[in-house]
């Protein structure tokens, strides 16, 4: 049910209870007054018959009346017509008749009632027995009003007594004063011997409640028209009045919860934010510590820097000296080598001197070629001597043969002549290239012992500033170990602040739940309903609780890294708030995690001064 | 050779031969059959003479005849490699025929020469004596003042 509803609803509702009430109480009034208006129409008829009764009396027309008759008819035998004579002069008969009278035309019922009335019609029942008794218990009671809801009419009744000086005891006295001796009244009733103020009966006045009950009903009814108009109109003004309001109320009711859901989420984020710096700073100290151990390896290296560079000065010099050795050596092997240039030249000529014999040779074999062609012809020639020639033609082969084994021999010369100049060319050849490499070579050595000796200039200028960098080093590495000192404080102070920040966001997280909450609780109350957006909690607060317990858990969990299972006993225990009894440990977490650095750190600083 | 020294006189006189080489082919011929051998010669080349007939030298101031032996023996024809000359005496003078190389003057013993039987059939197949079978190789045998001899004939007679 929306909030308009409701107030309309109010508004409705006090309305109709206003026009009810307006109704109730002016129909009880208008009741009321009728009531009075008709008890007091019948005290004013009842008084005026008390008055007529008295005027009647005051006549003194009865007693005078009974003594004519009693003088007329002294038997006692009256006429009816002399009766009704008498019964005209009774007082109380007179304000009988007056109260019959006109009573329906007044609209009411005129009603006589007693106890042992004399007109049987008189006689009291059982209800105006009641009211008798009740005038005769109180003799001072005068009048007695009855509203009577059987027939729906009021009473008005007053009590009829008798009176000597009306001449009452006229008729209901003492049987001795009877006008006639007899016992017996002047209309022959028997005389009942009453006294003076003795109750008689009663007048009563019964006017009907009809027309005031239709009164009231006409007023209710014109009261219920005008209740019902205006409530009609509140209801529409009201409607209109609120429309706007509503609106608005709405709206903020909408960005509120937009508002409170961008809150948890901000929160989360935060949360999850203050969690990776809390992990970061971790990581910095844990990285702190390793550059601290870093830091003394890189201190006890510069130190050794400092005693390698000074060596390698040292060395370099050495070095120098050497170098200026082989350079001097090189040159003297490049004079060698120009010796050995010189007797490859030879060698050259050698083969010049060999070719020379090699074509000497061909000489030899022209000799040999041309000795056999003569051995063949001696041949011929002793072939055709015959038997004169047989011994000669033995000389001719043999010439022949010599002269095959000396062109073989010189054949063989050659080859052998050929073979050495070709060895002795592939020497030279061989030994030029040699040479010319060793030239070269020995250049490039010169020039690399050059180039060496002016690299190691160079390195003993270098190593000469590297002993000066490494001072500067130093100085730089006792710098930064102070840094990482200060580093370490931050980084402490950076866990700790991660930690509240986590703390925080954890609390803002619950306080933003509680407005989601509260939202949702205003919506239910503006809309009656919710509205099943992002960011709406169905039943925020069994949800929420856990939530809340469940980040404080991770925060915990977080500082509780490597610190023992206690703390994750921490976070079991449900239905706890969870800020304040996850607090204590947190903080003791983070206590301990800084001490833990202090523990370490500052010794490693200490030790690496001293190795500085 | 010191082999053939050994020989007795008698057969020395039937059986000793120069051996040459013409192409790839080697020939044995008698010495009896020949004047001289010499170094081959500046040759003068006559006109209007067939294929195998080079032209002619002046040999110690005698004119004679030069004939190609690569041609006549039906090798590849090459002037190049005829480097040596034998002269021999035939009915119309002498001639002188261009060979490739002398090889030497051997001993050849009559049982080694084996008759050429008629299945080798060629120019100088009716001048072959037989195929002497030495230890290093075959050499044909002929008689080869006949062989030049008919093939100047063979000349003159188309003439």
């Amino acid at each position: 049910m929306s909030f308009q509803l409701k107030i309309i609803t109010i508004v409705t509702v006090a309305c109709i209870i206003c026009t009810g009430t307006a109704m109730y109480i002016a129909s009880q009034e208008a009741q009321v007054e009728g009531e009075q208006s008709l008890i007091n129409k019948g005290e004013a008829i009842l008084t005026r018959l008390e008055a007529s009764r008295d005027y009647v009396a005051n006549q003194g027309l009865l007693r005078e009346t009974i003594a004519d008759l009693v003088q007329k008819y002294p038997n006692g035998d009256l006429p009816e017509e002399q009766k009704q004579k008498v019964l005209n002069v009774v007082p109380i008969y007179a304000s009988l008749k007056i109260g019959m009278k006109n009573a329906r035309k007044d609209k009411y019922k005129f009603r006589v009632a007693a106890r042992d009335a004399r007109r049987k019609t008189n006689e009291a029942n059982e209800l105006e027995r009641s009211f008798l008794e009740r005038f005769e218990e109180d003799p001072d009671l005068k009048q007695i009003t009855y509203k009577d809801k059987e027939k729906n009419a009021m009473w008005v009744m007053r009590p009829v007594r008798l009176s000597e000086d009306q001449g009452c005891l006229e008729c209901h006295g003492a049987p001795s004063t009877s006008p006639f001796g007899n016992g017996q009244d002047i209309l022959g009733f028997k005389m009942e011997n009453w006294k003076d103020n003795k109750l008689h009966g009663m007048f009563a006045v019964i006017s009907s409640l009809e027309p005031i009950q239709a009164a009231v009903t006409e007023t209710n009814v014109t009261l219920a028209k005008w209740g019902g108009g205006i409530t009609v109109a509140v209801i529409a003004i009201v409607f209109f009045l609120l429309k706007g309001p509503m609106n608005i109320l709405n709206n903020i009711s909408a960005r509120i919860s937009s508002a409170s859901q961008r809150n948890l989420q901000s929160s989360d984020s935060l949360k999850g934010t203050a969690q990776s710096v809390s992990a970061a700073s971790t990581e910095q100290s844990a990285a702190i510590q390793e550059t601290m151990a870093s830091m003394s390896e890189m201190s006890s290296m510069i130190s050794r820097t400092i005693s390698v560079a000074k060596d390698t000065e040292k060395m370099a010099t050495e070095l120098n000296d050497k170098t200026n050795q082989g350079q001097k050596v090189m040159t003297g092997m490049v004079d060698s080598m120009n010796s050995i240039k010189q007797a490859n030249e030879r060698l050259n000529e050698m083969i010049g001197i060999i070719k020379d014999i090699s074509s000497k040779t061909n000489v030899i074999n022209d000799i040999v070629f041309k000795t056999q062609l003569l051995s063949v012809n001696a041949s011929v020639e002793a072939a055709r001597a015959g038997n004169h020639g047989k011994g000669f033609a033995v000389v001719a082969e043999e010439v022949g043969n010599l002269a095959q084994v000396s062109g073989q021999a010189a054949e063989e010369i050659r080859d052998m002549l050929e073979k050495s100049q070709r060895h002795v060319e592939a020497i030279v050849t061989d030994t030029n290239s040699r040479v010319e490499e060793g030239e070269r070579v020995s250049k490039d050595a010169l020039s690399s012992f050059k180039e060496i000796s002016d690299g190691i200039n160079t390195i003993h200028s270098y190593a000469r500033n590297v002993n000066e960098a490494t001072v500067q080093q130093e100085e730089g590495i006792s710098q930064i170990s102070e840094a990482m000192g200060q580093m370490d404080t931050a980084s402490q102070q950076n866990s700790k602040m991660a930690e509240q920040v986590s703390l925080m966001s954890g609390e803002l997280h619950h306080q933003s739940q509680e407005l989601a909450t509260l939202n949702n609780e205003t919506q239910l109350l503006v809309k009656g309903r919710l509205d099943h957006g992002p960011g709406q909690f169905q039943s925020p607060a069994p949800q929420s609780q856990p939530q809340a317990q469940a980040s404080g858990g991770k925060v915990l969990s977080f500082f509780a890294k490597g610190h023992g299972p206690e703390n994750h006993a921490g976070e079991a225990p449900a239905g706890q708030a969870p800020a304040e009894p996850q607090a204590p440990p947190a903080q003791a977490e983070a206590n301990q995690e800084p001490s833990n650095f202090n523990g370490t750190s500052k010794p490693d600083l200490s030790k690496f001064k001293k190795a500085l | 050779m010191s082999e053939a020294i050994l020989q007795t006189s008698e057969q020395l006189e039937n059986d000793k031969y120069l051996v040459f080489r013409v192409g790839t082919s080697y020939y044995g011929i008698s010495l009896s059959e020949i004047v001289e051998v010499t170094e081959k010669l500046d040759t003068v080349p006559t006109p209007n003479t067939p294929d195998h007939v080079i032209g002619v030298v002046n040999l110690r101031g005698e004119v004679i005849t030069v004939v190609d032996t690569r041609h006549l023996l039906g090798q590849e024809k090459s002037e190049s490699h005829l480097n040596f000359v034998i002269v021999v005496n035939t009915d119309k003078g002498k001639v002188a025929a261009l060979v490739d190389q002398m090889i030497d003057v051997r001993q050849i013993n009559k049982e080694i020469i084996e008759e050429s039987t008629s299945s080798i059939q060629s120019e100088a197949n009716s001048h072959l004596l037989g195929i002497a079978k030495a230890e290093d190789r075959l050499i044909y045998i002929l008689r080869f003042k006949d062989f030049i001899q008919e093939a100047l004939s063979r000349l003159n007679g188309e003439r």
